[in-house]
């Protein structure tokens, strides 16, 4: 036998053995070694990659990601193929994780302002300092002159300390986070709609859908993996149909088969003619409608009579007037959406940062619960989530300022009673008034009423509408920022600046659009004297005095099991998702009550472990989260934006985000090749829009608004509606957000940095 | 000539003094220790009844095998 | 004499010192992209400048989704590579790549055409 045979069929067998065994490469694993001599060693420290388990840091989507460590440094990225939302791909922004982890702006030691400068301080220094001055802002102002910004990019074991920290101890219910920006009104939709928050159903149901209705979502560009998956699901089944709802053409435009290149504003009409016509033409399902429906004005129950005199002004005629859309393009989404076996109707942006956005919300549940289309393979109202722990830490750990942990309430003294009972405090601890909402707390921070504030893992100096309005109150105050780089746009404004441990660094758990929780590993040592977020905040409950309820921690899976006893028993309960499991799964889709429950794929129907069998019997869904079972269609009223355009503000400005960039590009920013897709801050134009304005491409224009004015490059491109401009909010060197309005939602306090009015000039 | 692999599943702990002992044997080689306590082994033998005495071996004289699982076998008559 | 010789030469090599560091800011690695205008994107410039490469990109599944040249080629002034590698595959398709060791095949790119992705072509 010739040497390259043999040694071919030894490869060929250590292949086979290590694929039994499951081992990715037989160079890339922690591995121990034996040689003859019998000398031990570790393949790892001889230039092997250990390749660990996690999910991306960036969007809502919730890919599994491989992180590759080579001698305690970040190697790569392989997407993880095992996980079932992304088998293995991921959009270009994952791609480069490992690159931000080693950015050269990472911060490694905590700051304090000093004589006007950010001067280096010893974490002794720095915590005793923002523990002595909350504790005097306490004494001397109240509880309530104090408050706390989270992130929907914190680990949900963050938020959860965070939480206890503020409500429960120092007394003050002004925690929040940035989810308020983005996913409120989605919240409220679900709440005032179903009893409780989140979809009905997960991701799986695309694969079971003929017809998917995109209103104001680039799926293409914001949620680039679950666009794959549309796509292939096109491709697979190609009677599969794409409707979208937006005012501008995106690159999901793709795989269109209607667009309805709306107003800005004006889709809610559109919704209530698709009710109408959905009704007028019997493509309800009556069954569904009669076991599982109320309906209501939005302070009254009414009936399914008087909704449908309701509907009676919203004529295709009407919409299409009202919308800018053709009236028979109307109609044919309507019969297309109705005539569908099964349909999902996805939203991000373009529907929850709007003053209608609840309403709007509401809308799009209402096409589904009057045809029925719920529950089952295939059909949902499936609202896509913008952060990666949106909906894990601060939906369901109750980070906002009117909600406590496990889908509770402020308001409800029962739930107060049950955390303070988790969380080691009397049970009147926490105050029963809800805290000031985000706006609120920053306007509250300008005035001065709010005297210290603490900001965790976001931006809001560059990421807050209406900017100018905020910047100064920002800089005043006693403002600590815990962070992973430095310069962002509100760590230089800060008083104190403490380096947070990054992803990799810490390990955790994030809870994505689908309701699956999944744990991340810390594979990575952080740098320099950057700590954990969750230890940061426990050592300012020590020197704080509250150090008792505090020091029993002693690793993110304590904290995890803590929060878990918060889920006991309600719609999400989470307690069969221990470490242990989540260690070794792909995650899991709540309710999973118990160790041995596999995840849910649709809430409140059969197969959810929660369901109250007796009530429900008979009925193909029943919604426990409501006091009669029934989902509630909402007769609401075409509201428009809070600015539309005028005579001197005469553009749309719409505003948004690119395929390469995230948010305030503190991280992606970071890494060349992302920033090589577009370098320069810029403005889209419609072809037309352009014409008349005398505006060739890239050419410098200026955009003004009520509020302020920036130049900024023109692109010329056939995607926003004419009279529509786009503006990306990525680049800290042009802050888009201080053209946009602060106007909130009356429901969800979420600001409509969708819409407001300008005027464009050549700069 | 033949060439097998198999994974040799060890008690808890005990996959290092294994494969010591693995290691003093001819024609066999170890490719390292996974999950704990799994052993990668690969076998070239000679003859058929090399492969015999080796299982006989696993069998009686080592402890704390708990389990042998071929995964590759080639073999041919040249 | 000998000590304008010494002058002459220390200002040379002190000079070839300063030319050798100055480029240095740039941590470069790879090939050398022509000098461009950085302000606008690959994608953008090579639309123009290599229609045939971009319309290949364009139909293939990588432009479908907008993953643009620097996934592959670097961003060009701090990365850049002539030709794709395949470490760069892997990301995404680590399935694919050790299922290709399984075969003689050492690059994605033996059969599969950078641009279009295209098998064997």
């Amino acid at each position: 036998m010739s040497i390259n045979r043999r040694e071919f069929l030894k490869r060929s067998a250590l292949v086979a053995a290590a694929a039994a065994i499951g081992v990715d490469s037989i160079l890339g694993n922690t591995i121990k070694t034996i040689d003859k001599t019998g000398e031990a060693g570790t393949l790892q420290t001889k230039g092997s990659v250990a390749w660990h388990k996690s999910v991306c840091r960036l969007c809502g989507v919730g890919c599994g990601v491989m992180l590759g460590v080579k001698d305690g440094k970040p190697f790569g990225i392989k997407g993880d193929s095992e996980n079932t939302i992304n088998k293995g791909l991921l959009c270009v922004k994952g791609f480069y994780l490992h690159k931000m982890i080693t950015a050269k702006n990472r911060l490694l030691y905590p700051m304090i302002r000093k004589n006007g400068k950010l001067e280096r301080a010893s974490w002794e220094e720095a915590l005793n300092l923002v523990a002595s001055k909350f504790k005097e802002i306490k004494e001397k102002h109240g509880p309530d002159a104090l408050a706390f910004y989270g992130s929907g990019q914190a680990e949900t074991e963050e938020t959860y300390i965070a939480n206890k920290l503020f409500k429960g101890h120092i007394g003050t219910n002004n925690v929040e986070g940035n989810p308020r920006l983005c996913m409120a009104s989605a919240v409220g939709g679900y709440t005032t709609t179903f009893g409780a928050d989140e979809p009905v159903g997960t991701y799986d149901d695309i694969d079971h859908s003929d017809l998917f209705l995109l209103i104001g979502s680039n799926t293409a560009e914001a949620h680039p993996v679950i666009y794959d998956r549309i796509v292939s699901r096109k491709k697979k089944n190609p009677a599969t149909k794409v409707i979208i709802i937006d005012p501008r053409k995106t690159p999901t435009n793709k795989i269109a088969d209607l667009h309805l290149q709306v107003i800005p504003g004006y889709d809610l009409a559109i919704m209530n003619a698709i009710a109408k016509i959905l009704i007028d033409e019997n493509l309800v399902d009556e069954q569904f409608i009669k076991e599982s429906v109320n309906f209501s004005d939005g302070t009254n129950p009414i009936t399914y009579d008087d909704y449908k005199k309701f509907l009676g002004k919203f004529t295709p005629e009407y919409a299409a007037e009202k919308s800018g859309v053709d009236a028979k393009d109307i109609i044919k989404a309507a019969r297309m959406f109705g005539e569908s076996q099964a349909a999902m109707t996805m939203w991000t942006m373009g529907v929850n940062q709007r003053v209608a956005g609840v309403f709007l919300n509401n809308l799009i549940h209402n096409i589904h619960l009057l045809t029925g289309k719920l529950g089952k393979p295939g059909s949902d109202s499936f609202s896509l989530t913008g952060q990666p722990n949106a909906c894990g830490g601060v939906r369901e750990g109750g980070g906002l300022s009117h909600l406590l942990p496990g889908h509770r309430v402020i308001a409800n003294e029962q739930h107060r009673k049950e955390i303070a009972a988790i969380w080691n405090v009397p049970p009147d601890a926490i105050k029963p008034e809800p805290g000031k909402h985000t706006m609120a707390m920053f306007d509250a921070v300008a005035k001065g009423e709010i005297k210290g504030i603490y900001i965790m893992c976001t931006n809001p100096a560059q990421s807050l509408p209406n900017l100018n309005k905020y910047l100064k109150g920002m800089e005043d105050a006693f403002m600590v920022v815990a962070e992973s780089f430095h310069p962002t746009e509100t760590s230089k404004l800060a008083h104190v600046v403490l380096p947070a441990s990054f992803w990799g660094e810490k390990e955790g758990v994030y809870g994505c659009t689908e309701r699956r929780s999944q744990h991340m590993v810390k594979a990575l040592n952080p740098p320099g004297e950057a700590k954990w977020d969750a230890d940061i905040l426990i050592e300012i409950a020590t020197r704080m005095g509250y150090g008792k309820n505090f020091e029993h921690y002693t690793s993110a899976e304590s904290i995890w099991n803590e929060y878990l006893k918060t889920t006991k028993g309600k719609d999400m309960d989470l307690t069969g998702a221990t470490y242990a499991r989540l260690r070794k799964l792909r995650g899991l889709t709540w309710p999973v009550p118990n160790e041995n429950h596999p995840g849910t794929w649709h809430r409140f129907t059969e197969g959810d472990p929660m369901l109250p069998k007796e009530k429900a019997a008979g009925k193909r869904m029943y919604f426990y989260t409501k006091p009669d079972g029934k989902a509630v269609v909402f007769a609401r009223p075409d509201k428009g934006p809070e600015e539309p355009v005028s005579a001197e503000y005469p553009y749309v400005l719409t505003t948004g985000r690119i395929l390469e960039q995230w948010h305030t590009m503190t991280m992606t920013g970071q890494v060349p090749e992302l920033l090589r897709a577009a370098p320069k801050p810029y403005a889209e134009i419609n072809p037309e829009d352009a014409k008349k304005l005398g505006v060739s491409n890239k050419e410098l224009i200026k955009v003004t608004t009520k509020r302020g004015s920036l130049k900024v490059e023109a692109r010329v491109i056939d995607r926003p509606r004419k009279g529509t401009i786009f503006m990306p909010f990525h680049w800290p060197e042009s802050l888009t957000n201080i053209l946009t309005i602060d106007a909130v939602d009356a429901g969800s306090k979420e600001p409509e940095f969708k819409i407001c009015a300008a005027k464009i000039e050549r700069a | 000539m033949i060439i097998a692999s198999m994974i040799v599943k060890t008690m808890l702990g005990k996959a290092e003094e294994v494969t010591l002992k693995l290691n003093k044997l001819p024609n066999i080689s170890t490719h390292g220790i996974y999950k704990e306590d799994n052993i990668i082994v690969v076998i070239e033998a000679e003859k058929e009844e090399e492969l015999e005495s080796f299982a006989k071996y696993m069998s009686s004289e080592i402890n704390d095998v708990l389990g042998v699982y071929p995964t590759f076998i080639s073999a041919d008559s040249e | 004499m000998l000590k304008k010789y010494f002058l002459i030469l220390s200002l040379i090599i002190g000079i070839l010192l300063v030319y050798g560091f100055t480029d240095s800011g740039q941590v470069k690695k790879g090939d050398k992209h022509p000098k461009v205008d950085w302000e606008i994107g690959c994608q953008e410039c090579h639309k123009d400048a290599t229609p045939e490469v971009y319309v290949k990109w364009e139909a293939s599944r990588h432009g479908e989704v907008n993953f643009g040249c620097y996934i592959c080629h670097g961003d060009g002034q701090e990365v850049f590579y002539k030709k794709g590698k395949d470490d760069r595959c892997e990301g995404c398709h680590s399935t694919q790549a050790e299922d290709m060791k399984k075969t003689k095949n050492k690059s994605c790119f033996n059969c599969h055409n950078g641009h279009s992705l295209k098998f064997h072509n």
